[in-house]
Parts: C-alpha cells; sequence; structure tokens
C-alpha cells in the first residue's frame, strides 16, 4: 500500500459562504456577519463575532468548520446563560462546552435568560443560514394595532410584498383573530413553512416563530416581524449518507459514510467500480429508495419534506421518457404548460420558453417530430423540458449511453449551459474523459473488498483527483479502483482508506 | 432567469393531455380504429340484418353480436394505450402530472372515440337491420341505442384502460385480453343459462348489462319463438325479466354502465397512483 503520509495532496476545499443574522433588541439594526472558518462569539472584544449584550458571555460560544462533512457546527463554551438550540437549551457535555451542533441553514441559536418564558430584553436571536446573503437587506415590520390581517406575496396589493417569481401573488396571510396570530397558505406554488415544516391549515404564530417562503425568512416577535429582501440564489445539496441497507431478512449494505456537498454551478462527475453502488446512490438522493441519513436540498430536509421538494430534482432519464409522435414543439410547449407558474403573464412565459430554445438549441428542431431527431438532440430536449420545473439539481444516469463522441459532447456542453445557470448537475458516466474540463468536482465510489460495500474513494476537483488516484485522466481512476476480476487494479480499498485518513486529518486540523 | 416550479392545477392538465391525445391520435392515424370498428359492425349488420326482429331467438343472437362486437371495440381501443407509455408516466407523474388527470384525459379522449364509433355502428346497422320505430324513453329508438352502444363501448374502453393501468407491458395487456372477451361472452346469459356464482360474476359484466339493455329497446318478450311461428299453439310460457321493456329498466342499465365507467376510473387512477414502485 502507498505510504499516505507522505501523499498527502488533497487540497481542502475552502469553507463554503454561510451568514450568521444577528437580531438584537428592537433598538438595534439587524445585521449579518459572514462565517469564515472557525469563529467564536462572546462580549470580549477580541472574539471574532463581538456581541455587545449583558447576557452574552465574555466568550460565549464557537462556530466551527468542518471539512469532513463540509459544514459549520456550533458549540456552547459553558456560557453562563446557555444557548437555545432551534428552542432547546445545549447541554454541557464536558469542560469545553456542549456538543457540537452541526447547523443546517434556517437554524436559530438564542442567548437569552435560561427560562424561555422570561426573555432577557437584551436577548440575541442568530440565524444561521447558508441561503441569505451578505448583502441581505433586512426589514423590521411593526405591526399596528388596528392592522388584523397582512397579505404576503408577489402582487402589489401586499402588504408585504417578495419580489421574487417562485413567491405566488398571492402566497400567505398572516390574520389576527382574539389577540392571536394565525398564517394560512392562500394556495401558493411553493408551500409556507413554519419552524421548518410545510402548513397544511391555518396555524397560530408563536413569537418567534420562523417562517419561510421560498427564500424569504420571516420572524415573528408578536408585536414585529423582521424578514429578508432577498435576491434569488443558487442551489444547495448537502449529501451525508450513514448507509443503505437492503433486504428484509438477509441484510446487505450496499452503500456506507457517504458524505458530500454539491454548491449551485457545480457539475459533479460520479464515478465508481463495477458494483460500487452508483445506481443506488443515485436511488438515494432522488429519495426513490431511502437511505440511512440526511439529505439537505437548498437548505430542507430533502427526505422529510419529499412530496414537495421532489420537484426541486430534475432528473432526465437514461432512455428518453418522450412519446415519440409529438413535435419538438409540442413536448416543450407541454410541459412549459405544466410547470410555469400560471402567475406569470404570457409575455413571462414566452420570454422564458425563447431562452430554454435557444440556450438548448431547439429552433432548428422546433417543429420535428421526435421519432426524427437524432439521440443528442433527444437528450438535449429531455434535458430542456426538465427546466421548467427549475429543479436546484439534475441528476443524469448516463445521459450519453448509445451516442457518438459528437453527441456525447454535445450533452455535456447542454449541462454544463444548465449548471451555469445556477443549478446543480451530477452525472454518471463510463465516458468521462470527453468532457473532463467541464466538470467542477469528481465524486468517486469504490466497492471496499473488506465489507463488499460502496463507500467513497474521494470527491474533489478533476485535478485533485487526478493527483489523487496518480492518473493523467478521469477513466483510469475506474482502473484503479475495479476488481482484478474485473480488469482493474484492484486498489479500491487502499483509496477508500487514504481518502478517510485525508478527510480525517483535515478535521483534526 | 426562469421560475420555481409550477403545476398547473388537475384541471389544467386534463386539458393538456385531451390536447395530446389529440395530436397523437392525427399523427399515429388514429382514425384506424374507427376504420376497425366499422369493418365489424358491418360483418355483424351483414350477418344479422335480415333475422332481425323476426324471432326472438334471431334476434337475440343479433343482439349478442352486437353486444359482443361493441366490448370488441372498446377493450382494443384502450387496452394498449397506458401500459405502452408507462416508462413516459413513470417520469412524468414524478415531474408533477395527477394520476387523476392523467386518467380522465384518457377516459375524455376515448369517450369521444367511442361516440363516433357508436354513432359510426348504428348507421352501418340501420343499412342493415330494420329497427322497430318506438323507443322506451324517446319517440324514436335509435337516440336509445345510441346512448346504449357509447355507455357500452365507453364501459368496454375504460376497462381496456384500467386493464392497461394494471399490467406494465402491452405484451401482457394482449394475453389478458382474450379472457376478458371470453368472460364477457360467457357471462352474457345468451350462450349459457346463468345460476348461483355464475349469475354473481355477470353482475359485474357489461355483456349481460348490453343484452338487458338492447332486449329492452328492441322488446324481446314481445318477439316471438322460432317454433311458434311453425306450431302457433306453442306459446312462451313467461317473459325473460332481464329484457324487460320499460324506460325504468333502461335508466337502470344505462346508470350500471356509468357507474362500471366510474369504477373502472378509480381502479385505473389507484393502480397508476403505484407506478413510482416500478423498477
Amino acid at each position: 500500500m502507498a505510504d499516505v503520509q507522505n501523499t498527502v495532496m488533497y487540497k481542502p476545499m475552502p469553507p463554503q459562504p454561510a451568514t450568521l443574522v444577528i437580531i438584537g433588541n428592537p433598538e438595534n439594526p439587524i445585521y449579518s456577519v459572514k462565517l469564515n472558518g472557525n469563529m467564536t462569539v462572546g462580549r470580549r472584544s477580541d472574539v471574532d463575532i463581538n456581541l455587545t449584550s449583558p447576557i452574552v458571555s465574555r466568550v460565549h460560544g464557537q462556530f466551527t468548520w468542518n471539512t469532513s462533512d463540509q459544514c459549520y457546527y456550533y458549540m456552547d463554551c459553558n456560557s453562563l446563560n446557555g444557548t437555545f438550540f432551534n428552542g432547546t437549551m445545549m447541554k454541557k457535555l464536558n469542560e469545553r462546552g456542549s456538543r457540537a451542533q452541526r447547523l443546517e441553514d434556517g437554524d436559530i441559536l438564542r442567548i437569552t435568560r435560561r427560562n424561555p418564558d422570561n426573555p432577557h430584553p437584551d436577548a440575541i436571536m442568530i440565524i444561521y443560514s447558508t441561503s441569505f446573503s451578505i448583502n441581505d437587506k433586512w426589514v423590521r415590520y411593526r405591526i399596528a394595532d388596528d392592522v388584523n390581517s397582512i397579505k404576503v406575496g408577489r402582487s402589489e396589493d401586499s402588504f408585504i410584498n417578495i419580489d421574487d417569481p417562485r413567491v405566488s401573488q398571492h402566497h400567505a396571510v398572516i390574520e389576527r383573530e382574539d389577540g392571536k396570530w394565525y398564517i394560512y397558505d392562500t394556495g401558493s406554488t411553493n408551500g409556507v413553512f413554519v419552524n421548518g415544516n410545510p402548513i397544511m391549515d391555518k396555524i397560530l404564530l408563536d413569537p418567534r416563530d420562523v417562517i419561510r417562503i421560498v427564500d424569504t425568512t420571516m420572524i415573528f416577535f408578536g408585536d414585529s416581524f423582521i424578514y429578508n429582501i432577498t435576491k434569488v440564489r443558487g442551489a444547495s445539496l448537502s449529501i451525508d449518507i450513514d448507509e443503505k441497507v437492503v433486504g428484509a431478512i438477509k441484510r446487505k449494505t450496499l452503500l456506507k459514510d457517504i458524505r458530500l456537498e454539491v454548491r449551485s454551478g457545480d457539475m459533479m462527475l460520479i464515478l465508481g467500480g463495477a458494483g460500487a453502488g452508483k445506481t443506488t446512490f443515485m436511488k438515494a438522493v432522488l429519495g426513490e429508495s431511502k437511505a440511512k441519513g440526511k439529505i439537505m436540498l437548498d437548505g430542507q430536509d430533502f427526505y422529510k419534506h419529499y412530496r414537495v421538494l421532489k420537484y426541486k430534482i430534475g432528473i432526465v432519464p437514461q432512455f428518453p421518457s418522450i412519446r415519440d409522435s409529438e413535435k419538438v414543439s409540442d413536448i416543450v410547449l407541454d410541459a412549459s404548460k405544466m410547470n410555469l407558474n400560471p402567475d406569470l403573464s404570457e409575455a413571462e412565459k414566452n420570454k422564458i420558453i425563447e431562452s430554454v430554445k435557444n440556450r438548448y438549441s431547439l429552433n432548428e428542431i422546433w417543429d420535428t417530430y421526435y421519432e426524427r431527431i437524432s439521440g443528442g438532440q433527444k437528450k438535449r430536449v429531455s434535458i430542456a423540458i426538465a427546466t421548467f420545473n427549475n429543479p436546484s439539481l439534475f441528476f443524469l444516469d448516463e445521459p450519453d449511453s448509445g451516442l457518438d463522441y459528437a453527441n456525447r459532447r454535445n450533452v455535456m456542453e447542454a449541462l454544463k449551459t444548465t449548471a451555469d445557470q445556477n443549478k446543480m448537475v451530477m452525472v454518471i458516466t463510463h465516458a468521462p474523459n470527453d468532457a473532463a474540463e467541464l466538470f467542477t468536482k469528481v465524486m468517486v465510489l469504490a466497492k471496499s473488498k473488506k465489507d463488499k460495500t460502496g463507500h467513497i474513494a474521494f470527491c474533489g476537483t478533476v485535478e485533485d483527483a487526478l493527483e489523487f488516484f496518480e492518473v493523467d485522466n478521469l477513466q483510469s481512476i475506474v482502473v484503479r479502483i475495479n476488481a482484478e476480476s474485473e480488469g482493474g487494479e484492484g486498489r479500491a480499498d487502499e483509496f477508500i482508506e487514504k481518502y478517510n485518513l485525508l478527510r480525517g486529518n483535515n478535521n483534526g486540523n | 432567469m426562469e421560475t420555481e416550479v409550477k403545476r398547473t392545477s388537475r384541471l389544467g392538465q386534463i386539458g393538456i393531455y385531451v390536447a395530446k391525445h389529440f395530436r397523437i391520435f392525427v399523427h399515429e392515424k388514429g382514425w384506424s380504429f374507427i376504420v376497425f370498428g366499422a369493418i365489424i359492425s358491418w360483418l355483424v349488420a351483414f350477418v344479422v340484418g335480415g333475422k332481425m326482429f323476426n324471432t326472438y331467438e334471431n334476434t337475440k343472437s343479433g343482439f349478442f353480436s352486437i353486444v359482443s362486437a361493441g366490448i370488441w371495440i372498446g377493450l382494443f381501443n384502450s387496452i394498449q394505450t397506458i401500459c405502452k407509455e408507462r416508462s413516459i408516466i413513470k417520469y412524468e407523474h414524478r415531474t408533477g402530472l395527477h394520476m387523476s388527470s392523467y386518467v380522465l384525459s384518457h377516459v375524455i379522449y376515448q369517450a369521444v372515440i367511442c361516440l363516433i364509433q357508436s354513432i359510426v355502428m348504428l348507421i352501418i346497422c340501420s343499412i342493415y337491420i330494420d329497427f322497430p320505430e318506438d323507443g322506451l324513453i324517446f319517440s324514436s329508438c335509435i337516440p336509445e341505442y345510441l346512448i346504449t352502444l357509447f355507455l357500452m363501448l365507453l364501459a368496454s374502453d375504460v376497462m381496456g384502460l384500467a386493464i392497461s393501468s394494471i399490467v406494465r407491458t402491452p405484451n401482457a395487456a394482449m394475453t389478458v385480453m382474450p379472457f376478458v372477451l371470453i368472460l364477457q361472452l360467457i357471462m352474457s346469459g345468451v350462450l349459457f343459462s346463468l345460476d348461483g356464482i355464475s349469475k354473481k360474476i355477470a353482475t359485474f359484466t357489461v355483456s349481460k348489462w348490453g343484452m338487458e339493455a338492447m332486449g329492452s329497446i328492441g322488446d324481446l318478450n314481445s318477439l316471438p319463438l322460432k317454433i311458434t311461428l311453425q306450431y302457433p299453439q306453442i306459446q312462451k310460457v313467461s317473459n325473460n325479466a332481464a329484457y324487460e321493456a320499460t324506460s325504468e329498466h333502461l335508466l337502470k342499465v344505462w346508470g350500471i354502465f356509468i357507474l362500471f365507467t366510474v369504477v373502472l376510473t378509480a381502479i385505473s387512477i389507484i393502480s397508476l397512483e403505484f407506478i413510482d414502485k416500478d423498477k
């Protein structure tokens, strides 16, 4: 086995952008802090995030960037008043402080008195977000005594007007009844989430409840709201699979410890040796066959909210799932009618259709029947119609199978175009060399000889992958990890261990 | 910039898919189904035409032929429709297509086809068969035959849709079809008299109710037996209650056809809701 101590070439990715929104008492402005690796928070002047409230300890807590799962963690440093994490007081673990809590988009930390029913006037609320931007403007809206109904939506008559096309014209209503405030969804397209859960009926709002409408977060305080005015942002996917087991009687583990992050603009190649579990991985990510673990899509729990979030993953099937006897124009227009927001005007819809036509070069085949276009063109049509759902993630299983080089390349370029629209693209392909330079990341799955289970053997940039596996092209990585019986070198376990060691090393740093 | 995912309403989806079915009808020469239906109708009408409404037995056999042809036409219209595009539907379901909208769009499209086929069938039959003038509900029996044919074809057609939703391949559908047809023919009560369990099973067949409706409109019970023509002293002892020539009876049969259509549509929708489980 190679001397792993001498071959540390993997470069950890820099911490992903994350923002803390800090909300103090109503007299103080709301402000945002960009998290940049490990940072301390407290009242002392030399901490990274300085809070002036008397309720805050001198060194109250610490944010830590973990390279292995590419996530931030928060730990309370045994502060006097402690920290509430999403409403629950963080318990002391040892002399250093509490157990580190992995942070996810929308998590809320509160520093106040230990009795939450008696909040301190200078209590601090910190919202962790990977979807907020440091540039987001936060607005406080005080509810006047004579206001009993607050409309939220994209229409101009909305009390809280959110200029985001993903927000419905009339999205939600917040209403006062007998002195209590309630919220309900007025038939919106993308739903209303309160404290992370989609609401189905009218529900009672408690002070400090967090309402999320697309990328806008509103925090209700009883007599006021704060909310962010946001620009449409990119997508994010965090995969944290502990294991995927099949079989009720004879249990077999197919995947183990698969952890990775994908960001908007990423075009990720999924490479794998024979039987390494690429299809199992794909089905787990798509939610078709759920794995033990957690998948966060755009900051929301994908498995938990599968019915709502499944539309955020666009699938381009290996074999085209389109009726042969339709013209490309009919296929595209029907897809647009099915999936575009009916709130949009005809002009807006036409603009989108035109941009899709141009982006995927459909003009020349617009009036041609699907059965008469080439394999590459068929794939382009499949990708084009999947975009109308505006998914955050596109997952493609061998989109280039059965195509010649020119068409394979053509399809990959279409996918790159898609990724460039602030999307994430994950591709399983057996011909990665055709378009190696188009991939921003590569994830390698390998089947361990020891436990006959698929593990992650690498995740990083293409350059680093070539260096890591000591090869000069992506195709050769598969040769490295494939079993000897499959024509490979049978070195899967070596690379799995090497990658784990590097991940471990980086975690310790 | 594109907008976030939006699925149109169920009603909107029905409209999109009905339009799609008619486009495909034009491109795939769907009118061939109407031509096949017309040929079968012509064969039946040609063979039974001169013998209808003279004796009880001949007329009953004639109606049986028409009912059998109608069930065949209805089933054949649709039995491969859904299973042949199962992988497409699975994908579309994932991207927001409601199965209720999809199935209802097929039912609407097939209803139009069935109506055209019923009209063609009745026109062809009228050329060879001299229908009595009076109807049970209307002043003429022609609209009653038309409604009966239409509802019978539609119930058979939706039965085809239900089979097509349950099976996974066109081959499987075509394997099931003869069994369903044979069951319909046997259970019509024409070839064999039905008792006990078979009588109960027959309650769920289109053929039994098709025969009842036709027999009622044509007032089968009023027609003489063959033997009576030779030996006038021999008379029927009792009438067959299944062919009771009253408007109530006919309306009940039409209601049963509509019930069949609704239940079979629901079966289609429910079975397709599990399409995500397909490998």
